[in-house]
């Protein structure tokens, strides 16, 4: 799901830019009012995880592969500025060292997998904090499979959109060349049908482990 | 900080696994030749597929020639020296990113009143 260098054109990465630095600066200020330091530290953890498990690329039908990402689950454990942070800081160290998602995405890959992931499935999984322990799991499992599905189609569209937003004198797409038709189903069908599921079924498991482990933090 | 690592050591044990797992990973994605993931060809690659040069992708896609480990190796050495470094990749980037949060957590955190963000 990472848009490398070259995907997107200014008129595309330039917002997402501005828009993922806005968001970077209010998540900020947000911890910094009042995340502790036992918190930053864990989420030290779940970003670690997070790069950890986006290193495993799963073979999918049509010739393609995907990863989980982890931003639900610590959406869910630390709130989703935290997780927004935590997943920019894997995507920048990404982008620089291993040249996994491009620079100029950066600001779109932290929209995308960052902020959309970890705002929907916090948000998903307060509609189901107050109701049976039964709830709760089949909860986390939607907020995993719709944030990362939410990831996926925000994808699509930027990638999409390209061909109609940039294009040479004479009219060849400057970047992504897919139109919208070709880019939705080749992001969604994978995340559909396969990531969203490993990605809920991972969501479940960290919050079991720490419903167990550390009650305290899923108040 | 010692007691923060002991209290989650099951957390970084788990970690560990699965950062030791990820040269199985890397070697199943060449041995089955799993091929690019969708959107993320090379320009080349891109060319080959539409039959047109997109010459804008062209122009940016060196933006990533900076990277020193592209796609956590390093180019043109064996499929075993490739998961080796994939491994190592995983390890050094975990590493660097609890180390990134230990010390925001010192520098912006509010001590032992542990409110999430």
């Amino acid at each position: 799901m990472h848009i490398p260098d070259g995907y997107l054109g200014p008129k595309t990465f330039i917002p997402l830019w501005t828009a993922s630095i806005a968001l970077w600066i209010l998540s900020f200020k947000k911890i910094r009012k009042k995340a502790g330091t036992e918190a930053l530290a864990l989420t030290g953890i779940f970003a670690a995880f997070s790069f950890v498990v986006q290193m495993f690329n799963i073979p999918l039908p049509g010739g393609t592969t995907a990863h989980i990402i982890g931003a639900g689950a610590t959406a869910i454990v630390l709130g989703p500025y935290l997780s927004y942070i935590a997943i920019s800081v894997v995507l920048v160290l990404q982008a620089i060292l291993f040249a996994d998602g491009g620079i100029t995405a950066i600001g779109a890959n932290a929209f995308n997998m960052g902020f959309l992931f970890a705002f929907i499935s916090w948000g998903i999984f307060s509609l189901f904090k107050n109701l049976s322990e039964r709830w709760k799991i089949i909860g986390a499992f939607l907020a995993g499979y719709a944030g990362i599905c939410a990831s996926a189609i925000a994808t699509a569209i930027e990638l999409g959109i390209q061909p109609i937003l940039e294009t040479s004198d004479a009219g060849n797409p400057l970047y992504s060349p897919f139109p919208l038709k070709i880019a939705i189903p080749a992001m969604m069908v994978p995340h559909i049908l396969v990531i969203g599921i490993i990605e809920g079924i991972f969501t479940v498991l960290v919050v079991k482990y720490f419903k167990k482990n550390f009650p305290e933090l899923l108040k | 900080m010692n007691k923060f690592l002991k209290k989650y050591r099951v957390l970084l044990i788990i970690l560990l696994i699965i950062a030791a797992l990820t040269p199985v990973a890397y070697y199943a994605a060449e041995r089955l030749n799993f091929g690019e993931t969708w959107g993320e060809w090379s320009a080349e690659e891109v060319k080959m597929i539409t039959g047109k040069t997109s010459t804008g992708m062209k122009d940016l896609e060196g933006m990533q020639k900076i990277a020193p480990l592209p796609d956590y190796s390093i180019p043109g050495h064996s499929i075993y020296g490739g998961a080796a470094w994939y491994f190592l990749s995983a390890v050094a980037g975990a590493l660097i990113l609890i180390l990134v949060f230990l010390a925001a957590g010192r520098i912006i955190g509010k001590g032992a009143n542990s409110e999430k963000g």
